[in-house]
C-alpha cells in the first residue's frame, strides 16, 4: 500500500495544477472550492490506496473519487443540478469567452466532461476512460466527434464575426 | 482551428494564479478520514524529511524538483508562474523605481506569490538589490478588473508600493504590509515576508484563537487580513512560522491595537495608525491630506503618509524614521507620488529635528523656496520636525538640490532630490 501512496504523492506533485484547474470546472470557476476538492480528493484516495487494484490509471482513479465527491458535495446545494450521473461541468470562467461556451453547451455534459478531462486536466485516453468508467475506444470516439464539433462551431463563429 | 488553437483558447479561461500544492494538507485530511479502528501514523512525506543535515539536503533537492515539476506543468498549460519576470507595463514601474538609490535591476524582478482578494488577485514581487549585500527590494502588484468601482479603481495593473530591503536571513521575516481597499469599512490589509527553507506553513493568529494560512510559494508568503479582522477580539496578534513537524520556527507579535477599522471614524483609515494625526495639510489637487505615525514591530518607528480624501484613500506611503532618535543631524526623506482627476501631485516628507526651511536649488540655478508644514514638537516623542512639501505641475526628482536650514539660517543639510526613495502609487 505504500507504493500506491507514494504514487499518490508523486501525482499530486505532478499534476497538481492540472487537477485544481479541472476542478474549477465542476465548481463554477471557484479556485478554494476546486482546491479543496483536490485535497479531499487525495485525502480520500491515500486512506483508501489499499481498495486500488490496479485495474487502470491511478489518476484515473483519483479522478473517480473526485467526480464522486464532487457529486455528492452538488447534491446537497440545491442550487446546483447534477445531469445524469455526470457532473454538470462547465468553462472556469464561464463569461470569460462565451463563444466558447455556447459551443461546449452544444456537447452533452458527458462530452463536455471528456473535453475538459482532455485540456484541462491532460489525461489520456486510458486515464479517463478510468475516470468515467468506459472503454478507451469510447472515450477516443467521443473526443473525436465533440472536437470537431467544437472546431466547426467556432470556426462558423469566426467567419460569421 | 487546430488542435493547439483550441487548447490556448481553454487555457485562457483559466487564472493567471493557481493555489499552491500542499501534501501535509491532504495528509490530514487522509488521517481524518480513515475510520477509528483502521487509523494508523501516516507515514510522513518521503520528500519531508526533518532534522538530519543530509534530510534537509534532500528536502531542498525534492523542493526544487517539485516546482520543476509544477512549472513545466503550469507551462505545458500555458499558466503564468510567479518566478517569471514581470509583465512589459509593470516593468516601466520598475524602471522608474529603479532609477531612484533603491538600485537594482528590474529585469530580475520576479513574481514571487499572489493571492486572491474579493476584487483581483494582488500579486508579490521581488528583486536582488544590490545594495546590504543581496537583501530584497519587495512591493506589491494589483491586478484587478476594471468595473470603475471607487476604491483602487480602473487598474488592470497597479502598483502597491515597493520597499527596500528585506532581509533574507532569518527563519520569519515579516516585511510588513500594506492597505488594498480604500473604502471604509472594506479595508484589506495585505502581510507578506520572507521564510526560511524550513519552513513549511506561515499563518496569522488572531485575538480569538483562530488561524488563517497565508499563501507560502517558494519561501515568499503573502497574507490578508480582512474587515472582520478589524473588529476589537478578532484582531490578528502574530505570525507564526512552522516546520514540516508542525513546530513553530518562530513566530512574530503582532500589534492587535494597530489595527483600527473605518467605521464611522474616517481619521483611521490607516490600519496600523495609532489614531494620532501628525499632520494635516491640504492637498494641492483639492481636500485634506493626513500624516500619520505608526510603530515598526521590533521597536522601530515608521511614518506613514495618507493621503485622505473626502474619506478615500488616495495612497500611503511608508517611511523608516531614523534609526537612532538621539541622532539630530539625522534626515530621512520619502515621497509619495499620486493623481487623481489628471493631476499629479507629489509629496516629499521627511523627519528631521533641525531643519526650518527649505530652498529648492534648480538644475539651471535658480532658487525655489519651498513651503513646509511642520509639526509640533510635542506631537511625537522622537521626532523634532516632520517636514512635509508637495509639488504639482514639476518634478523635483529630475534634479536639483534641497538647502535645509535651521532656525540661525544656517545651512543643515544638502539632500540630493535624485537620492530621495520616492513610492509611486498611480
Amino acid at each position: 500500500m505504500d507504493t500506491i501512496q507514494n504514487e499518490l504523492e508523486a501525482l499530486y506533485r505532478e499534476r497538481f495544477t492540472q487537477f485544481v484547474a479541472m476542478a474549477m470546472t465542476l465548481v463554477g470557476g471557484d479556485v478554494s472550492e476546486a482546491n479543496d476538492l483536490v485535497q479531499e480528493a487525495f485525502a480520500r484516495a491515500y486512506a483508501n490506496a489499499e481498495s486500488f487494484r490496479g485495474e487502470g490509471a491511478l489518476a484515473g482513479w483519483v479522478w473517480r473519487i473526485l467526480f464522486n465527491h464532487a457529486s455528492r458535495d452538488r447534491s446537497a446545494r440545491p442550487d446546483v443540478v447534477a445531469v445524469d450521473h455526470d457532473v454538470a461541468a462547465d468553462l472556469p470562467n464561464p463569461s470569460g469567452d462565451p463563444e466558447l461556451r455556447a459551443a461546449l453547451h452544444a456537447l452533452s455534459p458527458r462530452q463536455r466532461t471528456i473535453v475538459f478531462l482532455r485540456f484541462y486536466a491532460g489525461l489520456s485516453y486510458e486515464e479517463i476512460a478510468t475516470a468515467l468508467d468506459v472503454q478507451s475506444g469510447t472515450v477516443a470516439a467521443t473526443l473525436h466527434q465533440s472536437t470537431a464539433l467544437l472546431r466547426h462551431l467556432l470556426s462558423a463563429d469566426e467567419v460569421t464575426r | 482551428m487546430s488542435e493547439t488553437e483550441l487548447q490556448a483558447r481553454f487555457n485562457r479561461q483559466l487564472p493567471d494564479l493557481l493555489p499552491a500544492p500542499d501534501w501535509d494538507d491532504v495528509l490530514r485530511r487522509a488521517s481524518e478520514s480513515v475510520p477509528a479502528h483502521k487509523r494508523q501514523v501516516v507515514t510522513p512525506s518521503r520528500w519531508g524529511v526533518v532534522g538530519a543535515r543530509g534530510g534537509r539536503r534532500l528536502a531542498l533537492i525534492a523542493l526544487v524538483a517539485a516546482v520543476a515539476l509544477l512549472m513545466l506543468a503550469a507551462a505545458a498549460l500555458g499558466y503564468r508562474y510567479f518566478s517569471e519576470p514581470v509583465s512589459p507595463g509593470f516593468r516601466l514601474y520598475l524602471n522608474k523605481l529603479a532609477r531612484g538609490p533603491i538600485r537594482f535591476d528590474p529585469a530580475k524582478a520576479r513574481l514571487r506569490v499572489g493571492i486572491a482578494v474579493p476584487k483581483g488577485v494582488v500579486l508579490l514581487w521581488t528583486a536582488p538589490s544590490k545594495r546590504d549585500g543581496g537583501s530584497l527590494v519587495w512591493g506589491f502588484q494589483a491586478q484587478e478588473p476594471s468595473n470603475g468601482a471607487k476604491g483602487i479603481h480602473a487598474a488592470e495593473v497597479r502598483d502597491l508600493g515597493a520597499t527596500c530591503c528585506g532581509d533574507t536571513t532569518a527563519a520569519l521575516n515579516d516585511w510588513g504590509g500594506q492597505a488594498l481597499s480604500q473604502q471604509a469599512g472594506n479595508e484589506l490589509w495585505l502581510e507578506a515576508g520572507h521564510v526560511s527553507e524550513q519552513v513549511v506553513r506561515v499563518a496569522m493568529k488572531f485575538q480569538d484563537g483562530s488561524t488563517e494560512d497565508a499563501q507560502l510559494q517558494d519561501g515568499f508568503f503573502i497574507s490578508t487580513i480582512d474587515a472582520p479582522h478589524f473588529q476589537s477580539g478578532h484582531r490578528p496578534v502574530a505570525l507564526v512560522a512552522y516546520d514540516h513537524s508542525g513546530a513553530i520556527v518562530r513566530q512574530v507579535p503582532i500589534d492587535p491595537s494597530g489595527f483600527q477599522g473605518t467605521h464611522g471614524a474616517p481619521a483611521d483609515l490607516h490600519p496600523r495608525a495609532r489614531g494620532r494625526t501628525l499632520l494635516s495639510f491640504p492637498l494641492l489637487v483639492g481636500g485634506h491630506g493626513q500624516i500619520w505615525i505608526s510603530k515598526g514591530f521590533a521597536g522601530s518607528h515608521s511614518w506613514t503618509f495618507v493621503v485622505d480624501r473626502r474619506d478615500q484613500l488616495l495612497g500611503a506611503g511608508y517611511a523608516a524614521l531614523k534609526d537612532d532618535p538621539t541622532n539630530r543631524r539625522a534626515v530621512n526623506l520619502s515621497a509619495l507620488h499620486y493623481q487623481d482627476h489628471g493631476r499629479r501631485e507629489t509629496i516629499y516628507g521627511g523627519d528631521t529635528w533641525q531643519i526650518r526651511s527649505l530652498t529648492w536649488i534648480h538644475p539651471n540655478g535658480t532658487r525655489t523656496q519651498i513651503p513646509i508644514h511642520t509639526t509640533p514638537k510635542s506631537a511625537w516623542p522622537y521626532i523634532g520636525n516632520l517636514v512635509l512639501f508637495q509639488t504639482t505641475g514639476w518634478n523635483p526628482t529630475h534634479g536639483g538640490v534641497l538647502i535645509a536650514r535651521d532656525h540661525h539660517g544656517h545651512i543643515v543639510h544638502r539632500i540630493k532630490l535624485s537620492t530621495i526613495i520616492a513610492q509611486p502609487d498611480d
